[in-house]
Formats: structure tokens, sequence, C-alpha cells
């Protein structure tokens, strides 16, 4: 059975309220859920209440979830980002907690060995070669949720040059993914 | 949408996929997701990368065994089990059918089905994997499988409640998944439960699983089997009356 079936009879389970499925559903993505939540509130009780929140969430509504619109692995961090993002707006700490991004995101300090051709490899080598610029407005953006004009008004940069950065930063992001997958 | 339109719209991509534009904007993107040719496509690509910066955050730990625990403890199911009695049961059908859209509170009678279904030692055919509650046919239907065949449900007199029972064989071995909808399916409580059940010809009925309705008398139910459909003689639903022949009861069914 492939993943993608494997999620898909875990939810089907979960929507028939199987306790069992979400428990193995809890030790498949657990950890993501988990590292995510922990890496955007850099607080663990935080992390914690985020990941009950997304397991809570999923069992009561695991009928919402689309297979057609991505992986499950994808739902659940996306739920999880909202979530924190939620609390960070909520307690007003987003930029309290701000680290330099470029040391933050999930960027290698390793060589480039073959070894452990794993996708955190793959995407750490391809935002090593983004624009610190272009990476800083994403890191605000995706990991703090915060609007352009926040991000302007933070940087103090001009609202237009916070979107041409990201639109960039992202679309070079894109075509060096493509790049890399037909190398 | 003029193509100009769509350029525009492309370039929201990123705010799109970054959670950055406004309800507005987001429904205007969402509309053109139908409507420009390969924007779909180019989203998927996006996303697929924002899938990969969420899943590859360092570094990556595991929570406390605690928040597993308390997940568990938060998880308990929609409804609670409690026997009823046949007599009780059948009052309240009679008083659905006077009044189909009266609610009461009125517990579940699982305990005796639970009974029926160790009794029948057949278990091992099927694995009940839907509902109750929500929409487990949604994501099925989401999945992209095609259903190879579909039988229609009906009433005994042709007027009333209604269904269908589709099935798809999957990539493994005798192991097919199926489906079963209900509609109109008289109330007779707030959260009224019915049971499906598979006839065979030379052997005792097997439950196949259960499913609540709907306001509307609507639900579903999803299960993988291990033998074909067509084992069955036939496919019934009924009210959960622990009879055991229960196609005296049978609010729906059809012959495979």
């Amino acid at each position: 059975m492939s993943d993608a079936e494997k999620d898909l009879l875990l939810m089907l389970k979960i929507t028939q309220q199987d306790q069992e499925a979400l428990s193995a559903l809890y030790d498949q993505y657990g950890t993501k859920v988990y590292s995510l939540a922990a890496y955007i509130l850099k607080d663990r009780l935080s992390a914690e209440e985020v990941t009950q929140d997304v397991f809570l969430k999923v069992w009561q509504k695991a009928y919402t979830w689309d297979p057609e619109a991505g992986k499950l692995v994808s739902w659940l961090l996306t739920i999880t980002r909202r979530q924190a993002i939620d609390i960070l707006r909520r307690e007003q700490r987003a930029v309290d907690v701000l680290p330099t991004p470029v040391d933050d995101m999930p960027i290698p300090t390793a060589g480039r060995g073959a070894e452990g051709w794993t996708d955190k490899v793959y995407v750490q080598r391809l935002l090593a070669q983004l624009d610190e610029k272009q990476l800083q407005v994403m890191w605000l953006s995706f990991f703090r949720g915060m609007s352009h004009r926040e991000i302007a008004e933070t940087l103090n940069l001009p609202l237009g040059t916070v979107k041409s950065r990201l639109r960039a930063g992202v679309q070079s992001l894109r075509s060096k993914m493509r790049k890399e997958r037909e190398a | 949408m003029k193509p100009s339109d769509c350029e525009k719209i492309r370039a929201l991509i990123p705010d799109y996929v970054f959670g950055a534009l406004d309800e507005h904007q987001e429904q205007v993107f969402r509309r053109a997701l139908e409507q420009c040719p390969g924007l779909s496509e180019e989203l998927a690509e996006h996303e697929a990368m924002s899938g990969w910066m969420l899943e590859n955050v360092p570094p990556q730990q595991a929570p406390r065994a605690s928040v597993k625990a308390a997940i568990m403890a938060g998880a308990s199911p929609k409804h609670e089990t409690e026997p009823r009695t046949q007599a009780s049961l059948i009052r309240e059908l009679k008083q659905a059918s006077e009044a189909p859209r009266r609610t009461r509170r009125v517990w579940l009678p699982l305990v005796a089905a639970l009974i029926l279904l160790f009794a029948t030692n057949a278990y091992w055919l099927v694995r009940a994997v839907g509902v109750p509650g929500g929409d487990p046919l949604g994501i099925v239907q989401r999945s992209g499988l095609e259903a190879v065949t579909r039988v229609e449900l009906t009433a005994a007199g042709g007027d009333g409640p209604a269904g269908a029972l589709s099935w798809v064989m999957t990539d493994r071995d005798n192991q097919w998944v199926a489906w079963l909808t209900g509609n109109d399916l008289p109330r007779y409580a707030e959260e009224s439960v019915y049971e499906v059940w598979g006839i065979l010809s030379d052997g005792p009925p097997v439950k196949i699983g259960e499913f609540l309705v709907d306001e509307l008398g609507s639900g579903a139910l999803v299960f993988e089997i291990d033998v074909p459909m067509r084992t069955f003689e036939r496919v019934v639903v009924t009210p959960p009356l622990g009879q055991e022949n229960p196609t005296e009861n049978e609010v729906i069914g059809s012959a495979l």
C-alpha cells in the first residue's frame, strides 16, 4: 500500500472516530507538527498546545481534508502554521522573537555530500542559493505570518520593495527547484 | 477571463501560497484557478515548495509523551452507546414517521448491534472505515477513485428513502473499497443510526457497519472488503433493531 493510500485509509477511519487511527496518525506526523510549531513559536508549551489543537481538529474535522488538493502532511502542516501564527499574533510577540532570518532558516551549514539525499537536504541546498534579502522577506511572510505592510514597517522598506522581493524570492526558489529536479 | 487578467492573477501565486492575500483577493484567485490555463499546475508547484519548507524546519524533535496522552484523552467518539429496547425503538420510528423533522435527544442502541456483530463469524469479511458523522464520502470522491460498479438502493414500495452502493477495486489483491449513501431515511432520534447488512445465500447475515443520518435523513458509510461485493446476495439498510434476519426491517436495499 502506498503512503497516500495509507493516509487515505487512516483519515477515513478517523472520520469514523477510530481512536487507533488517530494514534497512528500522531505517531506518523506528530514530530513534524510539533517541530514546525516549535520552530515558529520558540516555546515548548505553546508548541505542545498547537500540536494538541491540530490533532484534535483532525479528529473533529477529518472530512475537510481534500486528498486531491495535496498530501496529508502538507495539510497538517498548513494548519499547524496557521495555528502557530495565530498564537504569535494573539500574544503580539511576532516582533519580539524575531530572530535573524538567515541564521534561523533551514539552511545547511554542512557540505553537499551525496549522502543523505533527502527532501531536507534538497530544500536546504535550494534555500542556500537564495538572495539574503529575498529570504528575509520570505521568512517573515511564511514563518511569521506578516502582511506585506507589516514587513515593510518592520524592515523599514517601501511596500513595493517588499512585494517584489517576496515574488522574486519565491520565483527564484521555484525555478531552482525545477532545475534540480530536471537535472 | 482575459489572458492579461490571468497574467495578473499568476503574479499573485506566491502571495496566495504564503497566505498574504485578503479575503476578496483569495476569492478572485480561486475563481481564476478554473479559468486560467496552467494556473493550477503552477500553483501546485508553489505549494509543493511551501510544503517542503514547512516539512523541513530544523530541528526535528518529538514532543513529550504527555502531548499524545492529552490528544487521545480529548478524542472521544461523537456518540455514546446505550442499550435501547426494541419496543422503544419501534415507537420512535413511528413517531418519526408522523413528525419526520422533530428532533429529540435519544442515545444510540449499539450494544445489541455489537452483540450481533460478534455473533456473526464472518466479520473478517468487511471493515467499516466510514462515518458516523462528517463526510467521509467526500474524501473518497475527491481521492480520484472511480467506482467500477454502482447499484441503486430502494425502498420496498419504490417511493421514499433511497440510496446507492458503489465499489472500486484497489491495487491490492482481493481488496475493495466501497461506499454506501442513503437519502431521506426516516429520522427516529436526534442522532439516528442505521446499519448496513450483507445477506449471504449460504451463511448468516454480515453486519458491514453503521452510519448516522443528518437532519435531512442523509448519511454515508465507507468500508473495505476482502471479497467481491457480489459475494453478498443482497445489501440492506436497517434501523438497529437487533433481529437475526435484518431483511425484515429493511428500509432500503438491493440485490447484487
